[in-house]
């Protein structure tokens, strides 16, 4: 594996090969390891060493792990256990919400029926006279005639 | 800088080799392979693997923190703003679509971080005005940038720079020429096989074996210089 760490330095890794050496790199923390001093010493060799906080790049990782991973498709998640998190987390929202919805309709339905029970059940109800119901409607803007009795014109 | 006198000999031995041959009959590779590794590890980081991410850190930030440092002098300053630009290279990695290269579009990054650091500090870029700022601006290559290394940091690279020196002048010859042609003289695996007449395997493998006998060498300064950190 190293000799691929060794040809991806001098960029003559190519195809699959290339493709596999990338993800030792990328996945394996001794051939990452080797990768760095593989280029020491090239840099070295080239007089082109430098040297610098051999933390920093350790301090870069550390911050880019507690971003959240930039996929191309648009969707960004902090990691994949908080993106399982949040998928439960909006589960939960959503069922709630599908109960609420169940509930409610279920009130409304329940609540305008009774409602239009009892009315019908008030007004064709004995204990109140018909003299009273009809007087209630002749004194409401329902009644027509309540504006000629107020003694409104309309302007025609 | 620390030159390595050692690797000359072999260097002119193969040069003369390789004037005498006719470059035009090498087939050189048609696109930039370098530029082609980086591309691959965009579109790893574009996918969510930030550890493809971690190796273009690992790749440029030491060649990012030498260009800042022609601008910012403070060494904690300088990590600070290195930091930062990767940070704002890995956020907007999606929109990054490969028509300059990575490192290109990596170091105006880190120029308008350092730049808006300053700014913030009301300081101007140290020593600079703004035609040197735009030179850098373009600069494509630490080659022939300044260092700001401490006495510390550059007795550690003396030391290193020796030891690498002593090892190569102690390797075998068919390694030290290939590794010395590869990293010096900048020739492709197939140039230097055509050179030492060998196949191109071989040159691979002399090139790595060269390398792991220099990296055992090392290990121990490696270790003593990451805990001067």
């Amino acid at each position: 594996m190293s000799e691929n760490i060794s040809s991806i330095i001098d960029n003559e890794l190519k195809g699959k090969d290339l493709d596999h050496g990338l993800n030792e790199l990328a996945k394996n923390s001794s051939a990452l390891s080797s990768y760095r001093t593989y280029q020491m010493i090239s840099d070295i060799m080239k007089n082109d060493y430098y040297d610098v906080n051999s933390e920093l790049t350790d301090k870069i990782m550390s911050r880019i792990q507690d971003e959240p991973t930039q996929f191309n498709n648009g969707f960004i998640y902090n990691n994949q256990s908080t993106a399982t998190i949040d998928y439960k987390k909006y589960l939960l929202v959503f069922l709630l919400g599908l109960i609420a919805a169940f509930g409610i309709s279920w009130a409304v339905n329940n609540f305008s029926n009774s409602e239009s029970t009892s009315s019908s059940d008030f007004l064709a109800s004995d204990s109140i006279s018909q003299e009273i119901i009809e007087d209630h409607f002749s004194t409401t803007t329902r009644n027509p005639n309540h504006f000629l009795e107020a003694g409104y014109q309309p302007n025609i | 800088m620390h030159n390595l006198k050692v690797v000359d000999s072999t260097r002119k031995v193969y040069s003369e080799n390789l004037d005498t041959q006719s470059k035009e009959n090498m087939n050189f590779p048609p696109k930039n392979p370098e530029r082609e590794i980086d591309q691959k590890l965009v579109e790893k980081s574009q996918k969510g693997d930030k550890q493809a991410f971690g190796v273009l850190v690992e790749k440029y930030h030491k060649k990012l923190y030498r260009l800042l440092s022609r601008m910012v002098r403070d060494q904690s300053e300088i990590e600070d703003i290195v930091q930062d630009s990767f940070i704002k290279a890995y956020r907007a990695i999606n929109n990054f679509r490969g028509d300059s290269a990575f490192y290109t579009w990596l170091y105006r990054i880190g120029v308008n971080t350092a730049k808006n650091h300053l700014m913030s500090l009301s300081r101007r870029p140290k020593a600079m005005n703004e035609v040197e700022i735009e030179d850098m601006e373009n600069f494509d290559d630490a080659t022939d940038l300044r260092s700001y290394e401490t006495p510390e940091s550059s007795m550690m690279t003396k030391e290193i720079a020796a030891t690498v020196n002593e090892t190569i002048e102690h390797l075998p010859e068919e390694l030290r020429s290939a590794i010395t042609l590869r990293e010096m003289d900048g020739l492709s695996y197939e140039e230097i096989a055509e050179i030492m007449d060998c196949p191109i395997g071989t040159v691979r493998s002399r090139i790595f074996r060269a390398r792991e006998s220099i990296a055992e060498k090392l290990k121990p300064l490696i270790e003593t210089s990451n805990k001067r950190w």
